[in-house]
């Protein structure tokens, strides 16, 4: 069919359609004739020939009564009921195909170097690539004016509405799109692709333009006639900014037209521009420089989203809930980068789908495989190298796979110290990732992904701290119809330490800890009509928590085994949610979550004396509660809404209010959180962690909507946050609650953000202004921190300004500058000096209620790729940089320490001076 | 568990990043009651110090607290007071208290406020069975010990000691100049032997609660530097045991991780330190300090330079100016300048020329090595 396509279409080239066919009228009464003879009666009219598959139209008898009628009228009736479509070429050809018409001419420009007037012209850098983008470009403007018929095509347009679905895929890799947008020309109807890809649109009949935008891909449009439900996928082309490109800026809308609050978005690509330590594109040091996000210090694994704790942050790697998202005590994030597509960080509209944590919701999409052939990519860097493979599994491109790996070699530096108790030392760490996806048929596809991270870190030849991430999760996909479908996932999650010791074969142990998780979800997504876009589902986790496992390391070991019961629970959520478009310029995104978790026994559970402090000598009685039997029930709604009013194409405002709980804490006293620190779940002391917050926004996108601008301020309130007594001991305590304290705080913050998006300069400026309280207000607690009064949270820092800059000089040639500013974290500090035990010692009072020095720090980096050259083995690029670029030794704590006798104050920077990077980075 | 040197690797690796820091000063004026020592049960001598708290910032220091009553309370009320011997220091030769009684501490300050502790149970402190040493990756020599109670019943243990170690002189004098003439020193008056002494400034405290014996291995209680003066010839440490209760334990185990152990990536939040001392008319005042009630139980060790490895001790005078212990050769009519009769001598008699006349002399610095901080008295227990 195709042979026939192109001879024809050459010849039919600069030929006008409308072939004289008012000239040509048939006139006849066809009873029941078989559809040859048809053909034969009309060519002996007419000048028109017929082209057709006798096997596709032996089943057909005419019935038709055409007096002086058009051919098409003829055929659109004759045809209307079966499969078959026709088309007319300008020379009175007729071609009868199955399924769809084809289509008889090229765009005028098809075989032309000139210029199309579509709206993504690319001007060409380099000669080499000349021919490529030519290429590609052609491709791209012949779908755009090509005019896709949806549905079963009739004569006359039907009123009403029908809805068109499909998916939107990257053309190189066959790749889902996640958040594309789709939207009609005058922008009244508009949908975004889901995390697969997918879209349903529902739109009146007609003729529409659709444009389709999304993050570092062109932009594109598709003509679409819709006369009924039907398909329509789409494939979008990797954006390329060139030097001579004259942008014609096409529409950047999300900020302003989504109804969401205080999403960040950010590709893998962006990432990649960043500079960091030790060159390894590193998605949390990212998700820190974006506005609203704290941290108590440069090392630390541990972010803060508008006032939020480090564990209420539910982090998602392709679904699956990550406990330690950092490598080698937080100097790495977990995450490979070349697995990674990219991240969207939810701090204040959180879709209803999700929950279970108060601050934030960190997402981390995983990327598919190369659906159309065998790739490639790694990097060889100063501390760690890594592997990504990928290709289809089969011919017929619907299965394919990822698979990706990480590794460090800082054992070997490690070694190469000249001191003992390095040399002795040994650190390591490594992740896997693998990702395969099949598609069934086009309403089913399965998804499966698999997750390990394990760090090793052995001091001197003794202590042995150990952690691990597994996670595995099964999707299925299933559309019921254009307008429903619904994704199914089975998942487990785990997370576990533990550190062990046997240099002294007496007192050698092993503590062990881990959180255990099994889920399960089903998602739908309801699109019933173009003002509405309802989800709704169920989410459903069991835990199993070991909180606690002390064990002998050694024959000789006099370690008695003490484990800390373990802990079980259900928590299951279910929701609703509608977006609904009330005009064109108002829309509101409304969403009820409501989450019942069941705290499972079995388990002894102590009584304490009503009205008495929670401690040991207070236990009046034990409980035991037998296997799966219900302790204690926690329940609550959760309100999620959000709406938008555009006061203009690109300005608009937003409000939201949000409220959240959250069943799972971790247990922490120091500053930074670390490795070892262990998770608890609510108990029938231990209520649910709640909060909610108001936020309102205001957006607004310049030239062009190249240049995004927002100001958000928020409020928020948090309840039942966890403190801690004064020497609480939190690992191998069998009665937490006797060394918890309920704890209460606020925060309220404002954030401006700009964004270019285009353009040889792009990158981003945010400023923040926050602040967080907290304070103790347990009335069992005798002696409350700072006297119950409000004090600033470890990482309350006022003011944070952060600037991500990249300048692309040329193709091959780029530099990137990030710069950050914050106001010290607040510390305490010593109110008075005293003598004991032979030594001065300093007195703590009040909690932090001074700060550290400001923190200042620019990074530099600079990128060079190989040539375009589009077959060469392998595409290869380096990236060079300075971290800390002024040296500047910032402080990541200031604290007192009593050293021979004496109180010495110090100032302990973590990266004080510059650190070059080099890596080596390639694909295939 | 051994987190903390841990992240200390971790730093070094990256950068040494550690500066001085001065804080900002900080007034509050915070005059709290500082109370510290142990009510020793048996024949030894119980000693409590009483201070203040200054500000940071303050030179002074310490604040001793002058003037104060000090009582040990049995629960049948029976008084044992203690003796003010000055620097806010409260003594009692041996008490003689018996085990499983409970006994509290009554302070009445020269302000008029009175301060008790709550009411301790006297605890039996096992013997030290080994003081052990060893060299670590790094030679240094680390003291441990090692003690069990075969009762199971101590648990939690607390070690302090004393440490003594033999220097000499860069050179030794037989003479001294008195009475305008020449004498032979006796033994007691050698300038040219010294020992230096020193106290723990640390907190050392172990617990054996999580093993099925009450059994203390290898403890480390005391590190000397790798070829430290301490072992240049002859070292000996006393390590002093008492046995804790757990709120003890608890008490020096937050005060050491708050006040020795900061400096890591994941330093604890500053807690407040629970004392079991209160003000008996303002009982939300601030009390530092934790009174414990237990026998002592010492054991003693020596370490001879020659048993220690690669130990390359460079002795303090090398540091003397050059010439500084160039014998002078005095005028006898110069000897008074010299060597006054009276008040402080800068120069020692070192001996006659074997020719000609007057008298040889050296620097203090070259002769007495009693400059360099020690005492020319032989300990009672050195061999």
């Amino acid at each position: 069919m195709r042979y026939y396509l192109l001879i024809f279409c050459a010849v039919a080239l600069f030929a006008n359609s409308s072939y004289a066919q008012s000239a040509k009228l048939v006139t006849g009464n066809f009873i029941d004739v078989p559809f040859s003879q048809f053909v034969q009666e009309v060519e002996s009219q007419t000048g028109f020939h017929f082209y057709y598959d006798s096997t596709t139209t032996d089943t057909i008898k005419v019935t038709y009564r055409a007096d002086h009628e058009q051919l098409n009228s003829i055929l659109d009736g004759i045809l209307r009921a079966t499969e078959l479509r026709y088309s007319i070429d300008a020379d009175g050809r007729v071609f009868i195909t199955k399924g769809a018409a084809i289509y008889t001419s090229l765009p005028p420009d098809f075989f032309g170097r000139k210029k199309t007037r579509d709206t993504t012209t690319f001007a060409v850098a380099e000669p080499e690539d000349f021919e490529k983008e030519n290429a590609k470009n052609k491709l791209k403007s012949s779908l755009e004016n090509k005019l896709f018929e949806i549905g079963i095509k009739t004569n006359n347009i039907g009123q009403g509405t029908a809805t068109i679905a499909g998916y939107v895929r990257d053309a190189k890799t066959g790749e889902a799109i996640i958040g594309a947008n789709i939207f009609t020309e005058d922008r009244k109807s508009g949908t975004v692709t889901d995390q697969f890809g997918y879209f349903a649109l529902t739109l009146s009949k007609g003729r529409h333009v659709l444009l389709i935008t999304s993050i570092g891909m062109g932009d594109t449009r598709r003509q679409v006639v819709l006369y009924s439900e039907g398909k329509l996928n789409i494939e979008l082309y990797e954006y390329v900014p060139s030097l001579k490109r004259v942008v014609v800026s096409a529409d950047k809308t999300v900020n302003v037209k989504g109804v969401d609050m205080g999403v960040q978005k950010i590709t893998i690509k962006n990432i990649k521009q960043i500079p960091t330590a030790f060159g390894e594109a590193d998605i949390l040091r990212v998700v820190l420089s974006m506005p609203g996000v704290t941290s108590v210090g440069e090392s630390s694994t541990g972010f803060n989203v508008r006032g939020g704790a480090a564990d209420e942050n539910l982090i998602l790697f392709s679904d699956a809930t990550i406990y330690n998202p950092s490598h080698f005590f937080g100097f790495f994030s977990a995450f490979n980068p070349d697995v990674v597509k990219d991240v969207e960080l939810y701090k204040s509209s959180i879709p209803e789908k999700y929950g279970g944590r108060l601050a934030s919701v960190l997402d981390v999409t995983s990327r598919e495989g190369n659906k159309k052939k065998f790739s490639g990519e790694g990097g060889i860097g100063p501390l760690t190298s890594r592997l990504t493979l990928e290709g289809p599994l089969d011919s017929s491109g619907k299965t394919s796979y990822i698979i990706g790996g990480r590794t460090t070699y800082s054992d070997w530096i490690l070694k190469q110290i000249p001191n003992s108790d390095y040399s002795r030392s040994s650190a390591s760490f490594y992740d896997v990732n693998l990702n395969i996806n099949h598609e069934f048929n086009a309403k089913n596809s399965l998804y499966i992904m698999g997750y390990l991270s394990q760090d090793k870190f052995r001091l001197n030849s003794d202590t042995l701290y150990e952690y691990s991430n597994k996670n595995a999760n099964i999707k299925w996909k299933h559309i019921f119809n254009n307008k429903l479908y619904g994704v199914f996932t089975g998942g487990i999650d785990s997370y576990n330490f533990a550190i062990s010791s046997s240099l002294n074969p007496v007192n050698a142990y092993k503590f062990a800890f881990d959180v255990n998780q099994e889920t399960f979800r089903a998602d739908f997504n309801y699109a019933p009509n173009n003002k509405h876009t309802i989800d709704f589902g169920l989410n459903s986790i069991l835990y199993k928590l070991h909180p606690g496992t002390y064990t002998p390391n050694s024959d000789k070991s006099l370690v008695v085994p003490d484990t800390v019961q373990a802990e079980q629970a259900l928590e299951t959520a279910i929701y609703i949610g509608d977006h609904y478009d009330v005009t064109s310029k108002f829309s509101i995104n409304a969403g009820l979550r409501y989450s019942i978790f069941n705290y499972l026994g079995p388990q002894q559970v102590y009584d304490y004396a009503p009205g008495l402090p929670r401690e040991v000598g207070n236990i009046t009685d034990t409980v035991n509660y037998g296997k799966g039997k219900n302790i204690k029930t926690y329940q609550g709604p959760e309100i999620r809404l959000s709406a938008r009013y555009s006061l203009s194409d690109n300005t608009s405002i937003k409000i939201s209010y949000n409220t959240l709980r959250q069943y799972i804490h971790m247990l922490s006293n120091t500053t930074a959180i670390s490795p070892t620190d262990i998770w608890k779940l609510s108990d029938q002391y231990i209520k649910p962690q709640s909060g909610d917050q108001v936020s309102l926004g205001f957006y607004k996108n310049l030239k062009s909507n190249t240049i995004e601008t927002s100001v958000e301020v928020y409020y928020k309130r948090l309840n039942n946050y966890l403190d801690y007594k004064s020497g609480a001991q939190l690992i191998l305590n069998h009665h937490i609650e006797t060394d918890i304290v309920n704890a209460e705080g606020y925060a309220y913050g404002a954030e401006f953000f700009i964004k270019k998006t285009e353009g040889k300069l792009n990158g981003w400026i945010s400023y923040t202004y926050s602040r967080t309280l907290l304070r103790t207000n347990d009335p069992l607690v005798a002696q409350p921190t700072n006297n119950g009064k409000y004090y600033p949270s470890d990482y309350d820092k006022p003011n944070i300004l952060n600037f991500i800059g990249n300048y692309r000089f040329s193709h091959r040639f780029s530099i990137s500058l990030n710069v950050n500013y914050s106001t010290g974290r607040p510390i305490t500090l010593p109110v008075a000096e005293y003598y004991y035990n032979g030594s001065y010692r300093v007195l703590y009072s009040d909690r932090n209620q001074y700060r550290i020095p400001d923190y200042f720090r620019t990074d530099f980096s600079i990128n060079i790729e190989g040539s375009h050259k589009i077959k060469k083995l392998a595409h290869s690029s380096w990236t060079l940089g300075l971290y800390n670029l002024t040296g500047r030794k910032n402080p990541y704590s200031v604290y007192f320490t009593s050293e021979n006798g004496v109180v010495n104050g110090y100032k302990l920077s973590i990266f004080g001076a510059v650190i070059p990077f080099v890596t080596y980075n390639f694909k295939f | 568990m051994k987190s903390k040197k841990l992240y200390w690797v971790l730093i070094l690796l990256f950068c040494n990043c550690k500066e001085k820091y001065t804080p900002p000063a900080i007034s509050t004026n915070k005059n709290y009651l500082v109370v510290e020592g142990t009510i020793v049960t048996g024949s030894d001598s119980t000693i409590v110090l009483l201070s203040r708290t200054s500000n940071i910032s303050d030179t002074i220091l310490p604040n001793p607290e002058l003037g104060a009553q000090v009582t040990v309370l049995g629960e049948g009320n029976d008084p044992h007071p203690l003796t003010e011997t000055g620097n806010g220091m409260y003594v009692s030769p041996g008490l003689n208290l018996s085990i499983n009684q409970k006994y509290q501490l009554k302070i009445s300050t020269a302000d008029g406020k009175q301060y008790l502790s709550d009411l301790v149970t006297a605890k039996l402190t096992p013997p030290i069975d080994s003081l052990g040493w060893r060299q670590d990756s790094d030679h240094n020599v680390v003291i441990y010990v090692n003690t069990h109670d075969p009762a199971n019943n101590t648990r939690y243990y607390q070690w302090n000691y004393i440490e003594t170690w033999q220097y000499h002189a860069p050179n030794q004098t037989l003479f001294d100049w008195v009475n305008e003439q020449i004498v032979v020193r006796s033994p007691d008056q050698q300038l040219y032997n010294c020992w230096s002494y020193n106290n723990s400034s640390s907190i050392n405290v172990a617990s054996s609660a999580k093993l099925a014996q009450d059994v203390i291995s290898q403890a480390p209680v005391a590190l000397v530097n790798n070829s430290s003066e301490k072992i240049a010839s002859k070292y000996s440490i006393l390590v002093k045991q008492y046995a804790l209760s757990q709120d003890a334990y608890e008490f020096w185990q937050t005060l050491k991780t708050t006040t020795e152990q900061l400096g890591t990536l994941f330093d604890p939040q500053p807690a407040q330190l629970q004392s079991n001392i209160h003000c008996v008319s303002n009982p939300g005042e601030v009390v530092v300090g934790f009174v414990s009630v237990a026998s002592l139980q010492t054991k003693r060790i020596f370490i001879n330079n020659g048993d220690v490895n690669y130990w390359f001790s460079v002795p303090y005078y090398n540091e003397f100016p050059a010439h500084l212990c160039d014998i002078r050769t005095v005028p006898a009519d110069s000897i008074d300048y010299f060597l006054p009769p009276t008040g402080q001598r800068n120069y020692v008699l070192y001996g006659q020329p074997t020719a000609g006349s007057g008298y040889l002399v050296m620097p203090v610095d070259c002769l007495d090595c009693r400059t360099h901080g020690g005492t020319n008295i032989k300990p009672s227990f050195w061999p």
